[in-house]
């Protein structure tokens, strides 16, 4: 599924300083994901989670440090030119185009590879096949679940080597959120996509992860083996709700 | 108690002004969407269009619908100009600031309009003859060319958006700009296209007013309230509801004149646009059912 330039390095976050207005939110964060792994990172509120995707992905500038991705520098560069070097990006919300239909949500998505549309979403509506049923609906009108599926089936048509998500099961039903996450596992293992999400369902979602960030107060507490984050009772006792 | 058919006539009237109405706020909604400001010299636009076809149509002596043809890619090359002069390096800034920018531009473009072609109320050279009667109704072929004209640049609009790449852009960055860049999508490029149709179907609704009407200085200024009302109305950015918002509020218009003096046609595009902002600020119909 990847034709984007292969490189062992992933993604790479050096030293990353960045924040709103005067007000620094990260202080200097370095993160590593390799494109095979799913990496969550867990934090309380306000640790800086989606300020630090935000600026991973492009949307708010970096005030110090380096993003380099599939071994080229990226730091400075805008939104549109981090998804053609095959970054994916799914906001926690507003994260579907709402007027659109699913058709045109998803031909948006391959907008910078018009010509593999069809095979593209034959390949996700294999992923999600509700999807299929409602082509010609427009996004607004569905339920939270499926609008959640779209986002990720818009996300994946750039056929990318890396899928960032800020809280996936938010605003999914309580069932739904199993099997989201099994998803984003199913993506990772079958299409070789790398994974960097941000989740409230942290246990579920570390889970499922090769490895595991803590975020608190803008700086990395903890980082390892998600299995490692999962038996710590320091993590388990502070993030994990014990 | 006024003659229904007098009525019906009014309303026939007001269809063909809601057109053009129409053609203009969709111009004018469409910016907004992509651009998220409204451009208070979308009026002088109409007007540059409505004397950039005059000249072409009067001066040098071609027919009208080629004079029309020619204008459009004048104004969308005129449209992007000035968002690269006045626009363009005010991007990111207070949307307030923007706005005031476009308010000037307005001044300015009227005024170059008055300088350049006078004050004097001018007309196009058409082929057209007196109209003639279906039923109780009377329509002219200027009003029939008008109105298929409106209808056909709708008809494109809708092509666009809905069976173009281009124009499901546009949609989609009207929809959530940030979206849009996170798909690939270089936002800036898209302005230029979006100011380009902008600029040609202000143009075009400009030239239409001047067919219906006469050309002058202020004639798309005198037409850029009923233009807001019709934005409003079918809910700011959502170019389908500006198309309908501009038919109604040239029926409700033309229709008025019936039961009050015609110089309160303006009054009725107040008394809509106080009734929305009141209770209904999203317009008819609301462009997303988002949570």
């Amino acid at each position: 599924m990847n034709q984007h330039t292969q490189s062992m390095s992933g993604l790479t976050v050096r030293d990353l300083v960045t924040g709103y207005g005067d007000m620094e939110i990260v202080h200097g964060v370095d993160i590593d994901v390799d494109t095979d792994d799913i990496v969550t990172v867990i934090g309380p509120n306000g640790a800086g989670k989606s300020t630090l995707i935000k600026s991973i992905t492009g949307f708010i500038d970096v005030w110090e440090g380096r993003i380099e991705f599939g071994g080229a520098t990226i730091t400075d560069t805008r939104p549109d030119e981090r998804a053609q070097e095959g970054i994916a990006f799914v906001p926690q919300s507003e994260n579907v185009f709402p007027t659109l239909t699913v058709r045109e949500n998803l031909q948006i998505g391959s907008y910078l590879d018009q010509d593999g549309f069809e095979e593209q979403k034959r390949e996700v509506f294999e992923l999600f096949p509700v999807l299929a049923d409602r082509t010609t609906q427009k996004a607004g009108t569905m339920s939270g679940g499926q609008r959640q599926m779209l986002a990720l089936a818009r996300a994946l048509m750039i056929d990318p080597d890396l899928l960032i998500l800020d809280e996936p099961t938010a605003g999914v039903q309580p069932n739904l959120v199993e099997d989201i996450l099994d998803l984003i596992k199913d993506i990772n293992d079958d299409h070789g996509v790398g994974v960097l999400m941000i989740e409230q369902n942290a246990t579920r979602a570390l889970r499922r992860s090769d490895e595991g960030y803590v975020l608190a107060n803008g700086e990395v507490a903890f980082h390892g083996d998600a299995r490692t984050l999962l038996d710590d009772d320091e993590v388990a006792e502070t993030f994990l709700g014990g | 108690m006024v003659d229904a058919n007098i009525i019906l006539q009014f309303i026939v009237n007001g269809i063909v002004y809601g057109s053009i109405i129409a053609v203009g706020a969709m111009a004018l909604t469409l910016v907004f969407g992509v651009l998220e400001f409204i451009n208070f010299a979308h009026g002088e636009y109409m007007t540059l269009g409505a004397y950039l076809a005059f000249v072409f149509n009067v001066q040098f002596g071609l027919p009208i619908w080629a004079a029309f043809v020619v204008t459009l890619p004048l104004m969308a090359v005129f449209s992007v100009g000035a968002d690269r002069i006045v626009f363009k390096p005010m991007r990111g800034d207070n949307h307030v600031t923007i706005l005031i920018a476009s308010i000037g531009l307005s001044f300015v473009l009227r005024n170059v309009i008055r300088m350049v072609w006078g004050v004097r109320k001018v007309g196009f050279k058409t082929p057209f003859f007196s109209g003639y009667k279906v039923g109780p109704v009377t329509v002219t072929p200027e009003t029939i060319a008008i109105f298929l004209t409106a209808v056909a640049i709708m008809g494109l609009v809708h092509y666009l958006f809905t069976r173009t790449m281009i124009g499901r852009v546009m949609r989609a960055i009207s929809d959530n700009q940030d979206l849009a860049a996170a798909s690939g999508i270089h936002t800036e490029r898209i302005v230029i296209y979006t100011w380009a149709l902008g600029g040609a179907m202000a143009g075009a609704a400009g030239i239409l007013i001047g067919l219906q009407n006469v050309i002058g200085p202020m004639m798309g200024y005198n037409v850029l309230l009923a233009i807001f009302g019709a934005v409003v109305l079918g809910g700011i950015g959502n170019v389908y509801g500006a198309l309908v918002g501009g038919l109604l509020i040239g029926i409700l218009q033309k229709v008025s004149v019936a039961f009050l003096p015609s110089s309160y046609q303006i009054t009725i595009v107040f008394v809509v646009l106080a009734v929305f902002f009141v209770y209904k600020p999203d317009g008819l119909f609301r462009s997303t059912t988002t949570v």
